[in-house]
């Protein structure tokens, strides 16, 4: 197909986007203008001006109970003597701060790093002491991550002292338990009919979604969607003679990947999935009624079990010289 | 002997049992060497442990169940082995030297079985691990499904027993409307020659892995996984399409994957690099699947050479390298990240001859390939800037390129078998590959406001852009604006809304290509067409005491395809949900949930009951509305009946959920053209459950447990269906009376389960 040279856009569509690159533009000058004249923002780990480091014996002499819990946990092996790096070596005062000024006075909570919900320390700073060391891996596009933007802190899901999972240091028992309380209509979906086996426990949330932030939408792990799918389903990678080309841009374009009512994890059944795209004359076009039985009614093979298909079996491709129409 | 109405397993599986057993015993020989421990709780049994040279502890769990279930559903035990018998659920040691510096852990579930995992790690903290993992995943598709076929090898079906009988009554003249005798003949000649056959697979994976951190900041990883995939899938086929019977078979899968990786991330306090290769390569045992036409070369649905075939998923491997920085600047805690990889995706399976037919034996192409040097390059750009020029300001901006390009060379075929003919034609069956091709981009720009310290609000905005090649439009476009709040004005509520709307737009025109473009030229479809996006989330927690928890969230989305008339008009997804948990006790918990996921959509065809040219006849559409829905009830109870003893747990679950397709139609036009109403598509599942864990001792744990199942479905497309469909009643076609499939359904069914368990924790 040639190239066409497109028309700019008129009417709500041309106004609209010259309003967004308005809007864009506004919104540069007035960021470079705070960048520019006003003050700039602390850094990120709380500091406590003056505090030096007192050892974790001195925590110890008040929180033992919690000192029980570190022992149980990774942390404890990476934290303090085995420590490698500076910071490792402070034990408890790599994350909750140096502890002189607590010891001087336990009642102001400025003086010591907490991280429950009773906090008083923003977000962003909290999350900002586990990055002193997790910066790495997983959590590398953190900032600006959905999570982040929306001030999720390390500790909504992690559990350091307490955790109840057996990996991750989870706050919950499992992921399914842990992501239910924001997202309680994706995990209701794991209920559906058709679905993968995230709740018999052998998918979990973090095999296709990585939550410390991605460089992909919905938080997928790989490079796009369908990357992420052909990880598993690897067969549907190809690439092949004959593409259909819903199917090599988003997989999503037809399945649901949280659950679906009907086969295959399909958004709507078969034919009336395909009829989405396809309205060429005789069959791909016929309603396959309710209505009727016989020939056009729902007493038919090109409704009844596979519907489509059956006939268009490699409808994710096909290599066969025959197969233009995936039926080989 | 039987349990219930599952047979114990044969001899080819008793060492699962005697595997189990072993543990079982070796469980209680452990328990037995620690006696001094059930009588000494108040030292918590840790007089052998200190013996040992090295940390040791563990939790090793096992018991047995019993599994009645009725119905023999496939839903049932889909990813699931719940066979009758003895059982490993759980099995962990972990060991550690004494200055805690290395360690060993092995450990699994469900031991044994074909959902078992197993692990072991081991390393040095802080500078180097190993693990390993196997996980087995069994899926079960149909036990009820019956077939005419056996395989002479994988992938080669013959049909198993007289094939005679069954040629005549499928070749045999079949009227409008067929007679009894006709179709009784039919489903005779079939069901003489059917075996059952069980469908489903079985997905094992090994994964080793490495690390090593020679630096505090350098870290080295390797990895490798395999999986294998074996078994039986259903599978369609068709001789002569449209026109033709269509036959399901059981096909055979044999497939692994392999997957290497190595990397390595470099970490400082303000910069970061990364570097990775993975190389995936997938194999298939079974590169075609032939089968013996039942009607043979004989007339209506026979064909020159009696046998069918097609190509199974080919061979292809991939290698893909990605490298990532991040650097953090000391101004206005800026970060800047950096993405990009480059994959190879790979095929180049030889092709097989374009028919059966004696005499058409190439597959090559007319520039003489014998396979398509299939070759796709995927670049992926990933940029990110966020800062926070203020204390409470937030902004971040991102550029996103992926583009896939496709360089396999476009393939023309002459001889081609068209969908209808048995036989190539000399002429006009010239077909020739497109290598379809996409680029897409993202740009967006968020920014986040924390005016008071409740009260936080964001904005942003994201532009995206499709470039496509082969396609219907070369190019669309959407602008999205997005606005959202966070409301948290005490430590005990959350409040968070977010909004965006984006309006996509077709740069260009829109060409109809293929049949749509003779048959229906407005027809538009949804994945370029125009269209506004409104998208709105609400998520709300309270916890006004520590002991009590409401939570609610509401999703929305919404596709207008404004510019569309034939094709998907409207697609919307709505869902609900509500939670609460209570503790109003410190020795009970309450937990309740409701949640509610909607879809619907609406759509326009015309049923054009002629072949091409002819148009559509405007008084020939009519209108589709899918509509499917899931309800999901939850309620349970966790309870210290006796502290430190006993504890009790119960649960109920409930879904329902359906499908229904509504139809509307212009008066008037061929009858074709006005459907009515599809039988509703329904199911139910009930899942009771009640665990009771009685503590002996601090080590010792007894559980017993209870779970009730029952599951039931309403499917029109499927409660019916028979190996012969000239049995599946309301069938009049000639094409269906003469096509066989496998029958599989999903039959409701009722299960208790029962369980009971020993568990050693030390």
């Amino acid at each position: 197909m040639e190239s066409r040279v497109s028309p700019r856009p008129s009417g709500p569509q041309g106004t609209l986007r010259r309003v967004a690159w308005a809007a864009v533009g506004i919104l540069g000058v007035l960021t470079a203008g705070c960048l520019l004249a006003l003050p700039t923002a602390d850094a990120a780990v709380p500091a406590v001006p003056g505090a030096t480091y007192v050892g974790s014996e001195a925590c110890k002499q008040c929180h033992e109970d919690q000192f029980k819990k570190l022992d149980a946990t990774l942390h404890s092996r990476v934290l303090g003597e085995r420590g490698r790096t500076a910071l490792q070596q402070q034990t408890c005062e790599s994350c909750h701060g140096p502890g002189s000024k607590h010891l001087e006075d336990q009642t102001n909570p400025a003086y010591s790093v907490r991280f429950g919900p009773k906090s008083g320390h923003s977000v962003a700073d909290r999350n900002a002491v586990c990055l002193q060391c997790h910066q790495k891996g997983k959590r590398a596009f953190w900032q600006g991550s959905t999570h982040e933007m929306r001030d999720v802190s390390c500790t909504t899901c992690h559990s350091v002292k307490d955790p109840k999972s057996s990996k991750g240091q989870l706050a919950a028992p499992d992921q399914l338990t842990l992501c239910k309380q924001c997202h309680a209509v994706s995990v209701a979906q794991q209920m559906n009919w058709s679905h993968m086996p995230v709740r018999e426990g052998k998918l979990q949330c973090s095999n296709c979604h990585n939550v410390h932030g991605t460089v992909t939408e919905k938080l997928i792990v790989d490079n796009s969607i369908n990357e992420n799918c052909y990880r598993c389903h690897t067969d549907k990678r190809g690439p092949f003679l004959w593409e259909h080309a819903p199917v090599r841009e988003s997989c999503l374009n037809c399945h649901k990947a949280h659950g679906s009512n009907n086969i295959r994890l399909l958004k709507i059944r078969e034919p009336r999935l395909c009829q989405q795209c396809h309205n060429e004359n005789r069959h791909p076009s016929t309603a396959f009624s309710g209505g009727s039985t016989g020939l056009g009614g729902i007493a038919d093979r090109r409704v009844l079990g596979r519907s489509c298909a059956l006939c268009h079996t490699n409808i994710h491709g096909s290599n066969h010289p025959s197969g233009f129409a995936f039926t080989r | 002997m039987r349990y219930g109405n599952r047979p114990l397993p044969g001899p080819a599986r008793r060492w699962p049992e005697v595997v189990a057993l072993g543990v079982v015993l070796a469980v209680g020989a452990l328990g037995l060497w620690s006696g001094p421990a059930l009588a000494g709780e108040s030292n918590g049994g840790a007089a052998w442990k200190d013996r040992l040279p090295f940390n040791l502890s563990g939790k090793i769990e096992a018991g047995g169940q019993y599994v009645n279930e009725r119905g023999n559903s496939s839903t049932f035990d889909e990813y699931r082995d719940l066979d009758s018998g003895l059982t490993v659920p759980r099995f962990r040691l972990f060991g550690e030297d004494r200055g805690r510096t290395r360690y060993l852990e092995i450990g699994g579930s469900d031991l044994t079985r074909t959902d078992a995992y197993y692990f072991m790690n081991a390393g040095i903290y802080n500078w180097f691990k190993f693990n390993f993992e196997y996980d087995r995943i069994p899926h079960v598709l149909a036990n009820n499904a019956q077939t005419i076929y056996a395989e002479a090898a994988p992938g080669l079906f013959f049909i198993n027993g007289p094939t005679a009988p069954l040629q005549a009554a499928l070749t045999a003249p079949i009227s409008t409307p067929p007679t009894v005798a006709q179709r009784t003949n039919i489903i005779n000649a079939v069901n003489g020659l059917l075996q059952p056959t069980k469908l489903g697979f079985q997905t094992d994976t090994a994964r080793i892995g490495l690390s090593w951190l020679p630096l505090p900041d350098l870290e080295f990883a390797a990895g490798y996984s395999f999986t294998t995939r074996d078994g039986k899938i259903p599978v369609g086929t068709v001789i002569g399409s449209p026109g033709g019977n269509v036959l399901e078979l059981a096909a055979p899968r044999d497939e692994r994957i392999h997957e290497f990786k190595f990397g390595a991330d470099y970490v400082r306090d303000w910069y970061q690099f990364r570097l990775n290769y993975t190389y995936s390569l997938f194999e298939n045992d079974v590169n075609r699947i032939e089968w013996a036409n039942p009607c043979g070369t004989g007339a209506n649905c026979g064909n020159p050479s009696g046998l069918g075939r097609y190509s199974t998923m080919p061979e292809n491997y991939a290698h893909t390298i990605s490298g990532a920085t991040g650097v953090t600047l000391p101004w206005w805690a800026t970060r800047l990240t950096g993405a990009l990889s480059y994959s190879m995706w790979r095929q180049d399976e030889t092709f097989l001859p374009y028919t059966t037919v004696a005499g058409f034996t190439g597959n090559a192409t007319d520039a003489g390939a014998s396979s398509p040097d299939a070759s796709m390059d995927v670049l992926l750009l990933n940029l990110g800037l966020t800062a926070r020029p203020l204390r409470d300001v937030t902004v971040g901006a991102r550029y996103r390129l992926y583009d896939l390009e496709n360089d396999t060379p476009e393939h023309t075929f002459t001889s081609v078998l068209n969908p209808g003919d048995l036989t190539p034609a000399a002429t006009n069956n010239t077909h020739t590959s497109e290598p379809l091709a996409f680029r897409k981009q993202n740009v967006n720009g968020d920014v986040s406001w924390r005016i008071v310290r409740p009260l936080t609000v964001r904005a942003g905005y994201e532009y995206e852009q499709w470039d496509r090649k082969h396609r219907e439009t070369d190019s669309t476009s959407e602008n999205i604006g997005k606005a959202g709040l966070d409301f948290k004005p005490w430590s005990w509520l959350l409040a968070r809304l977010q909004y965006s709307h984006g309006v996509r737009v077709i740069k260009g025109v829109y060409e109809p290509l293929g049949g749509n473009a003779t048959a229906l030229p407005q027809f538009r479809k949804f994945d370029q067409a125009d269209r506004t996006r409104d998208k709105g989330d609400v998520l709300l927690q309270i916890t006004p005491i520590d002991t009590l928890s409401v939570s609610g969230s509401f999703y929305v989305q919404n596709d207008n395809y404004f510019n569309t008339t034939y094709g998907l008009n409207d697609a919307e997804g709505l869902g609900w949900s509500a939670d609460v948990s209570w503790a109003p006790l410190e020795r009970l918990n309450l937990f309740a949930g409701y949640a509610r996921d909607k879809y619907k959509s609406i759509q326009q065809n015309c049923a054009i009951g002629a072949g091409p040219p002819t148009p559509c006849n405007p008084l020939d559409s009519f209108v589709v509305k899918p509509k499917d829905t899931l309800d999901v009830v939850n309620a349970g109870l966790n309870v210290v009946v006796i502290p430190s003893r006993l504890d009790l747990s119960l649960g109920y679950q409930f879904s329902f959920g359906q499908s229904k397709y509504e139809f509307s139609s212009t008066p008037g036009g061929a009858a074709t053209g006005e459907p009515a109403a599809l039988p509703e598509v329904e199911n139910t599942f009930h899942i009771f459950n009640v665990v009771a864990s009685y503590f002996l001792t601090k080590q010792w744990t007894l559980k017993l447990g209870y779970q009730y199942e029952r599951y039931s479905e309403k499917d029109f497309t499927t409660d019916t269906i028979q190996p012969s469909v000239a049995a599946v009643p309301g069938t009049t076609a000639a094409a269906d009376l003469r096509s066989i499939v496998l029958g599989a359904k999903h039959p409701a069914y009722e299960a208790h389960i029962v369980a009971m368990s020993v568990a050693y924790r030390f």
